[in-house]
């Protein structure tokens, strides 16, 4: 099926994903890229925390949202938010109680779909860092056009002429729904189509983080 | 060996978690109400004077105030034919020692912003909305939006004319149009309590329930019954099933809501 979108992907097809461990060099590194979106992950701890953020039986996440251009804003305060509390289900956080576990998430380019991009590379950056989870992320954003067709993994062009624009984010074990953020107007149905089409979608994306992570325990990384 | 015993209020300080769980499983919530069942709310459409729309929001001991100033403006460079909402959310001190991060302004798609335009390219309404949160007993969020949307709808804009020659924005006071709304919409907020062998739903949670819960549902829908929001942010997984059940309760207390305002308007006209 040929189809009139920016790029001439498929209408349920995700752009190439690249990933890139051991980026730069801390505890845990990695750049996640979307086609031209790319976002790049760097983990600090399990580190020594301020007395103050300290927690007696857990540990503690920071998260820290840094836009492509600008100052972060109230955007970038909300994906810090999300990001906190997702990192916090999965992160097992009571095996290092009294400690710092730091998340930097750079935005190198943003062409759509970034809070995904910026869950992906966090997951990754997190294994990279061999820090113990209970399960790992994954996320998809889609958007739902004027006349319905739902796109995949959008580009910025096709987000500023949508409806309305969802990213979900999944468990791997269960492929549940962990963290979900749509805006716009859309009806149950359309909503959970999407939700399907993400699931789907979060599959190829697990896939891909499995084979990365095949090659580079096969070349010694 | 003895067991010990504590008053009631020992432990709901000294174990949160449990406190609410020994209610829960008796399906009832630390306040008397039930899982399903939202808080007291009541609307006060127009209560301040000297802005351009305003409305008193309390959901249980949540009370939040929202003014809105219209002033003219230059619009946007990308968006020349639309004006614009700046909402502004004040959590101070006085309402609670607890800090949130404001609600993001995606709400400012409700406003069709066409009708905010006086002048192509030359001079918009550009409206200040702040919502100043004056007690916090949780769910703060329900409270800011349904007050936003009521502030709006309660919106009087002078008729203004783009003076060409002058470069002018001239209005007249005794012409006062209302906004021109697209759609209303409403929120519904689920706290997600994690009980160990089940999962417990909490509707419209207080300060208490906020803080020992594992995860929040924000769902906003309109009249047509469709939504413009799901947000959660990712402390437990949930199926879809459970995402319908909360959507099916969104829409009652969509209802709800409306109903209030609509009374509440209705009480505004006779005076």
């Amino acid at each position: 099926m040929s189809s009139n979108r920016v790029d001439k992907r498929k209408f349920t097809e995700i752009r190439p994903i690249s990933i890139e461990q051991n980026y730069v060099n801390k505890d845990g590194s990695a750049l996640f890229k979307f086609g031209d979106s790319a976002v790049l992950c760097s983990i600090n701890g399990p580190t020594e925390v301020k007395v103050r953020d300290e927690k007696l039986d857990k540990a503690t996440i920071d998260v820290s949202f840094k836009p492509w251009i600008g100052s972060p804003g109230t955007n970038e305060k909300t994906h810090e938010l999300v990001l906190r509390s997702t990192l916090e289900s999965i992160i097992q956080t009571n095996l290092h109680p009294r400690t710092l576990i730091q998340v930097v998430c750079q935005v190198l380019m943003d062409d759509g779909s970034i809070l995904a991009t910026a869950i992906n590379a966090t997951t990754m950056a997190l294994i990279n860092a061999g820090i113990s989870m209970r399960d790992i992320v994954v996320a998809v954003s889609c958007v739902i056009c004027k006349d319905g067709t739902i796109l995949i993994d959008p580009k910025v062009q096709e987000i500023e002429e949508n409806q309305s624009f969802h990213t979900f984010a999944f468990n791997k074990v269960s492929l549940n729904l962990l963290f979900c953020e749509s805006f716009g107007v859309f009806t149950e149905q359309q909503y959970f189509d999407c939700y399907e089409l993400s699931k789907t979608a979060a599959q190829e994306v697990i896939n891909e983080i499995h084979n990365t992570i095949k090659n580079n325990i096969a070349n010694g990384r | 060996m003895s067991t010990q015993t504590y008053e009631a209020e020992t432990f709901r300080k000294l174990q949160p978690q449990e406190y609410l769980r020994k209610f829960l499983l008796k399906e009832v919530r630390p306040d008397g109400r039930e899982l399903k069942q939202f808080r007291q709310t009541t609307v006060n459409l127009g209560c301040i004077s000297t802005t351009n729309g305003s409305s008193l929001v309390r959901v249980g001991n949540t009370t939040v105030v929202c003014g809105i100033k219209a002033e003219v403006s230059i619009p946007r460079q990308t968006s020349i034919k639309e004006g614009y909402l700046v909402p502004n959310v004040e959590l101070s001190p006085m309402c609670s020692p607890k800090f949130k991060p404001g609600p993001p302004s995606e709400h400012a798609q409700v406003l069709n912003l066409n009708t905010l335009c006086i002048h192509e390219g030359a001079a918009v309404w550009v409206l200040y909305a702040d919502i100043v949160c004056v007690n916090y007993d949780g769910n703060v969020f329900d409270a800011c939006v349904i007050g936003l949307i009521t502030a709006l709808s309660n919106v009087k804009l002078p008729k203004a004319t783009f003076i060409e020659e002058e470069g002018l924005v001239k209005a007249t006071e005794e012409l006062l149009i209302p906004l021109n709304l697209s759609r209303l919409p409403y929120p519904a907020t689920f706290s997600i309590f994690d009980g160990g062998h089940r999962q417990y739903f909490l509707v419209d949670p207080t300060e208490v329930e906020e803080s020992v819960a594992h995860e929040v549902i924000t769902i906003i829908c309109d009249e047509a019954g469709q939504i413009c929001t799901v947000w959660k942010v990712g402390g437990i997984s949930c199926t879809p099933k459970h995402l319908k059940k909360c959507i099916s309760i969104a829409r009652e207390r969509y209802a709800e809501i409306a109903a209030i305002v609509e009374n509440e308007e209705k009480s505004n006209q006779i005076k």
